[in-house]
């Protein structure tokens, strides 16, 4: 992965694969695109489509096989994972602080940082005691005190009920219109997408298939309004035809 | 409440029936002394002070041995966690050791330090050292990759992932480990007594039975039993305070 002095992020020829018994099976194949710093970026697509190990690529969790990642200069990345992965022996407090070294916790951010996601009251609860939305919750925090500029979030609300769900969608676009933090989002929910991005990028199998531009809406979006709901229809229509292609293949 | 309603009763029905058939003269005093002849025994040795100095010669060399033991196979779970391919030097000799009952050593060990502290030491390093080493080992194995994932989200350092998610994550397990070690220490030592040692519980029950004294005897046993239980019970209360109070599942 490179760093430049460019605004956003920049992927070049982005490849990735994996040995599955034997064979090869192209995970990412050949993605170049660019994301604007301080916007929600959207990678929608159907489960195996390449969405999380772009993620995992774009942070350096994982190595593409070829390609380039040119980032910001002194960028850093946030990440949410699907699950919420707080540590279960330590306490709401404890795990929101747990990328900071002790000598670095600013006590009036954190607490800032944990009213923003509504978790006040909650610091000296574990894991155990939160329920699954708090615990998400939790999770948005623990990126959040990190600081990134940019903030990966692979499904992070996937497991939530609808109303936790929308509760917790709006609390996004909040702390993205409160600080301007630059967030790539991936989900299968074509309405979450359409409710959170100024970006969506639609992936099929490793590859990008279509790619919309939200940034002329404000939120808050009626995902029932007729432009949204034209573009629900097309982006529909897009995978249905990639899986009814794959089908016939 | 009611759980201890429970345990009482037991307690009292064997009392009961250990009153009953040692009065009943069914067998001789040697062979069944009453409740109260032991009781008195234990009166009498407490008074005198002769069962506390074989409770804290006991007690004594199971901390020293069990200490050993944890710093010996923390030390060689950690390694055998961070450094798998270590493993060939020592596996086969650790599997070795493992199967060796360690009182099936104690004629060598005589031979080499004597019937003083040290044979009876590393009897219980090689008793204890077992269950405290797979534990460590399994708790720092399993250790979540998702756990380690965050810390590498993070851009934290290896050993930073080791002591803030490897080894906390792995600290039931090895509390569980040293909780079965801290048995079976109690119960090796107690063996390596009765064949060589001129003090501790061991010494004190075999030379009751030389003495022909059987309430000494079942003043020995009982006491073995319950220090040992006390010491499990102490060890389940700091595990339980270390997983902040038994908070639910707060660190499973």
């Amino acid at each position: 992965m490179e760093v430049l002095a460019i605004a956003g992020v920049k992927i070049e020829h982005l490849s990735k694969s994996y040995t599955v018994s034997g064979k090869i099976l192209p995970v990412i194949d050949d993605i170049s695109l660019t994301i604007d710093e301080g916007s929600i970026t959207i990678i929608i697509g159907k489960s195996g489509c390449g969405k999380t190990t772009f993620l995992k690529l774009l942070h350096g969790l994982e190595q593409p096989n070829c390609g380039n990642i040119l980032l910001p200069k002194e960028s850093k990345l946030g990440m949410v994972f699907q699950e919420d992965r707080l540590m279960p022996w330590l306490n709401t407090w404890d795990n929101v602080t747990f990328s900071l070294k002790k000598k670095d916790i600013n006590k009036t951010l954190v607490e800032d940082t944990i009213k923003l996601v509504g978790l006040n009251g909650f610091e000296n609860a574990y894991p155990a005691q939160l329920s699954g939305g708090m615990r998400q919750r939790a999770a948005l925090a623990r990126a959040l005190i990190y600081n990134p500029s940019l903030l990966l979030m692979d499904e992070p609300f996937a497991s939530l009920d609808y109303f936790t769900r929308e509760n917790l969608q709006n609390e996004i676009i909040r702390i993205h219109k409160s600080n301007g933090i630059g967030i790539v989002f991936v989900t299968h929910n074509i309405d979450e997408a359409l409710k959170l991005g100024q970006r969506i990028i639609v992936f099929e199998a490793g590859k990008v298939k279509a790619d919309y531009d939200l940034s002329g809406y404000t939120y808050v979006r009626d995902i029932l309004s007729k432009p949204l709901i034209e573009m629900k229809k097309d982006i529909l229509n897009i995978m249905k035809d990639v899986s009814s292609n794959r089908e016939n293949i | 409440m009611k759980n201890h309603m429970k345990s009482i009763s037991v307690i009292a029905i064997i009392l009961a029936l250990w009153f009953l058939f040692s009065s009943l003269n069914i067998w001789s005093a040697y062979v069944l002394p009453s409740p109260y002849k032991v009781f008195d025994t234990f009166i009498k040795m407490c008074k005198s002070g002769e069962i506390f100095t074989h409770i804290w010669d006991s007690l004594l060399r199971v901390i020293i041995g069990f200490s050993i033991a944890f710093v010996l196979a923390f030390s060689l779970g950690v390694l055998s966690s961070i450094k798998p391919n270590s493993a060939p030097y020592y596996n086969h000799i650790v599997e070795f050791i493992r199967n060796v009952p360690p009182l099936s050593l104690i004629p060598l060990l005589i031979l080499w330090f004597g019937i003083g502290e040290t044979s009876k030491i590393i009897v219980i390093v090689l008793t204890s050292f077992f269950p405290m080493f797979l534990n460590t080992k399994k708790g720092l194995v399993s250790c979540d990759i998702k756990l380690l994932e965050v810390g590498d989200s993070f851009g934290f350092s290896t050993s930073r992932k080791f002591f803030h998610i490897m080894l906390p994550n792995a600290i039931p397990d090895i509390l569980v480990g040293m909780r079965t070690g801290l048995g079976y220490s109690w119960r090796s030592i107690i063996g390596a007594e009765m064949i060589a040692a001129s003090s501790g519980l061991g010494y004190f029950i075999l030379d009751a039975q030389q003495m022909a004294r059987s309430d000494k005897v079942i003043v020995g046993i009982i006491v073995i039993g319950t220090v040992g239980y006390c010491c499990d019970k102490l060890f389940s209360y700091g595990i339980k305070k270390i997983s902040h109070g038994g908070v639910g599942d707060s660190w499973s």
